[in-house]
């Protein structure tokens, strides 16, 4: 099989300049995006960089973004990346700086991993350490997911937050927060829940799913998000916007049934005089355009029907302890 | 053809020109839609958060009234799409779930039963309606339009639950464009995210995702945007003079829906499918195409 290889090079030897180089190869029908990159290092050009080692989607050192998304190297079969015209375009991982041709300098990812405390801090101490922690299989479940993170940084590099925003935690290190903070002989849970409610935490996420879609280990790092955020409302980690907004939907759905687009943006702000204020531009256009519905909106029909299910789900632990 | 209409609270509040163009393109295309007026909140993924299992009760009666009615669920909102998908994934996939849910269910005399899809109206056109069909209703062909497509997130990814077509290179909005004349545009941000989730308040990040994407598409040639998305809308549109003081340059890229758009080529005047509700006034781009 024929493919053309269309990498981006960058090398601080040469003035820090990128460029586009192209390298035809014929491989075996199977061969991985690795492989090829290993051919034309042996045997075209010996000063193409990349990382790699294990070669079977464990070690997750040899992410680079395929067709223009993170995946690993090794994983990914050149036939199905191959476009109509027989390219395939190699880059280096996204949202961090490029060391050399396909090599980043992953310093800030390792950096947000150790803000989450990647590691377990058991709730009793435990006075005889020979012994095991025994866990139920149901305790496991909880994390066990999230648990199979390699630290590839697929998730990092696509994450649409990073791309504008450098102080968001990001996908990989939330979901290593959530890998410990559901884990039963933790005992820094709620800790963690409350440093990940903070202004760079779980709020920021966008709900784009790229990280979801970009995971090679399907941890779902948005998902996990999502999980910390009902489990920090759970413990009551509900005094910033992010929680408020959240809470609106319920409260909003709970009297008409419908979302209150109109007043949503002042119950997210905390009904804060000064941040209302600064929306009033941005309200006066859409108000301008018919955009923006009368605050006070009437129940749709079935709202009683709407009430009563979400009664009855708020209840049903109750129901069950009878 | 017939389906459960599931409009979604923005279509009825800030893009109310979405549900209006909606009914209109339906009409002339011969596609019903039954209005599901008393269907809740999807909960846009934030009732899940606060409350995980409200979320699937409550998605799981708005699939339960489409079921009683014999009929499939067509939205026109990328969040509600995927809400619903992703709850009627699970009560499928898991009877002690489905059962669960069904004692709340059956406390307000409804049952689900699983039979029902989920679709959204691009996915209709593009798929089960027919681009070819669609071809031939086009009365006023939008030749000078270059249309970049934004296709928004929750339409694509994750694929695993969305899984109509491949969430890195889609084609489905680009053949409705070709099929109403015009010529869609490629550009790196058609994929991405506008960030609307966070708008109300992280508005920085949200406009600077958003206006890199407008300044990517006008940079390719765009001289308009389609989305399927009302969410994505309100950010390209509304937030648009806030985007682009974010990326520090103009833009007045007026912004479609996607049911806008077709609906112009299907012949219906600009008013009648609001174009007068869109903050980015597409005007002088649709007189300019001889409109």
């Amino acid at each position: 099989m024929q493919a053309k290889f269309r990498v981006k090079r960058f090398s601080p030897e040469a003035d820090n300049r990128s460029w586009w180089q192209e390298y035809d190869l014929s491989v075996p029908e199977g061969a991985t995006v690795l492989e090829g990159l290993i051919k034309i290092k042996e045997e075209q050009d010996g000063t193409l960089a990349f990382r790699r080692a294990c070669r079977s989607a464990i070690c997750g050192s040899c992410a680079v973004r395929i067709n223009g998304r993170a995946k690993l190297a090794c994983k990914t079969q050149i036939r199905s990346q191959l476009k109509r015209d027989g390219v395939l375009t190699i880059e280096p991982l996204q949202n961090m700086a490029v060391i050399k041709d396909l090599v980043v300098d992953m310093e800030p990812f390792w950096q947000r991993l150790e803000r989450v405390q990647p590691w377990l801090t058991p709730a009793v101490f435990n006075p005889d350490p020979d012994r095991e922690f025994i866990q139920h299989k149901e305790e496991v479940d909880r994390y066990k997911g999230a648990a199979t993170c390699i630290m590839c940084a697929n998730c990092y590099s696509d994450c649409t937050v990073l791309e504008v925003d450098e102080n968001f935690l990001g996908p990989a290190a939330l979901a290593k927060s959530f890998r410990f903070a559901a884990d039963t002989r933790d005992g820094i849970a709620r800790r963690r829940l409350r440093g990940d409610s903070d202004e760079a935490g779980i709020w920021k996420c966008v709900r784009c799913e790229a990280c979801v879609e970009a995971c090679p280990k399907d941890v779902s790092p948005m998902d996990r998000i999502v999980a910390l955020r009902s489990a920090a409302i759970a413990e009551d980690f509900t005094d910033n916007d992010g929680a408020r907004h959240a809470e609106y939907f319920l409260r909003s759905t709970r009297a008409t049934g419908r979302l209150n687009e109109t007043l949503l943006p002042l119950a997210t702000a905390g009904y804060s005089p000064n941040r209302i204020l600064g929306m009033a531009p941005t309200g006066i256009r859409l108000a301008l355009k018919g955009k923006l519905p009368f605050p006070i909106q009437r129940p749709i029909p079935g709202i009683d029907e709407i009430r009563r299910i979400m009664e009855l789900v708020e209840q049903e632990p109750e129901v069950e302890s009878k | 053809m017939r389906y459960a209409y599931y409009t979604g609270c923005v279509a009825k509040g800030a893009t109310p020109e979405l549900h209006y163009s909606t009914v209109r393109v339906a009409e002339r295309l011969g596609i019903g839609l039954s209005e599901m007026e008393s269907a809740s909140c999807c909960g846009a993924g934030m009732i899940t958060d606060a409350n995980p299992e409200i979320n699937i009760a409550l998605n799981a009666r708005t699939l339960a009234l489409a079921e009683r009615d014999g009929l499939d669920i067509l939205t026109i909102c990328n969040v509600c799409t995927l809400t619903l998908m992703e709850v009627n994934k699970r009560l499928k996939g898991d009877a002690g779930l489905l059962e669960e849910t069904n004692k709340v269910l059956r406390r307000v005399g409804l049952e689900y039963n699983g039979t029902v899809e989920v679709t959204h109206f691009l996915w209709v056109l593009a798929k089960d309606y027919g681009v070819e069909h669609l071809r031939q209703h086009v009365a006023r062909p939008l030749a000078g339009l270059k249309v970049a497509p934004f296709y928004g997130c929750q339409i694509l990814r994750p694929s695993s639950i969305l899984g109509f077509e491949d969430p890195t290179n889609p084609t489905s909005l680009e053949s409705i464009i070709t099929a109403v004349g015009a010529e869609p545009v490629d550009y790196p941000g058609k994929t991405r995210c506008c960030g609307f989730l966070v708008v109300s308040y992280h508005e920085d990040t949200a406009v600077d995702m958003t206006g890199l994407n407008i300044k990517q598409a006008k940079d390719a040639g765009a001289n308009c945007m389609v989305t399927p998305c009302p969410l994505c809308h309100v950010n390209l549109d509304a937030y648009q003079a806030k985007a682009a003081k974010a990326v520090g340059t103009k833009l007045g890229l007026p912004v479609f829906h996607l049911t806008q758009l077709i609906g112009l080529a299907l012949g219906l005047e600009p008013v009648e499918v609001r174009a007068t509700r869109n903050v980015v006034s597409p005007y002088k781009l649709i007189h300019s195409i001889g409109i």
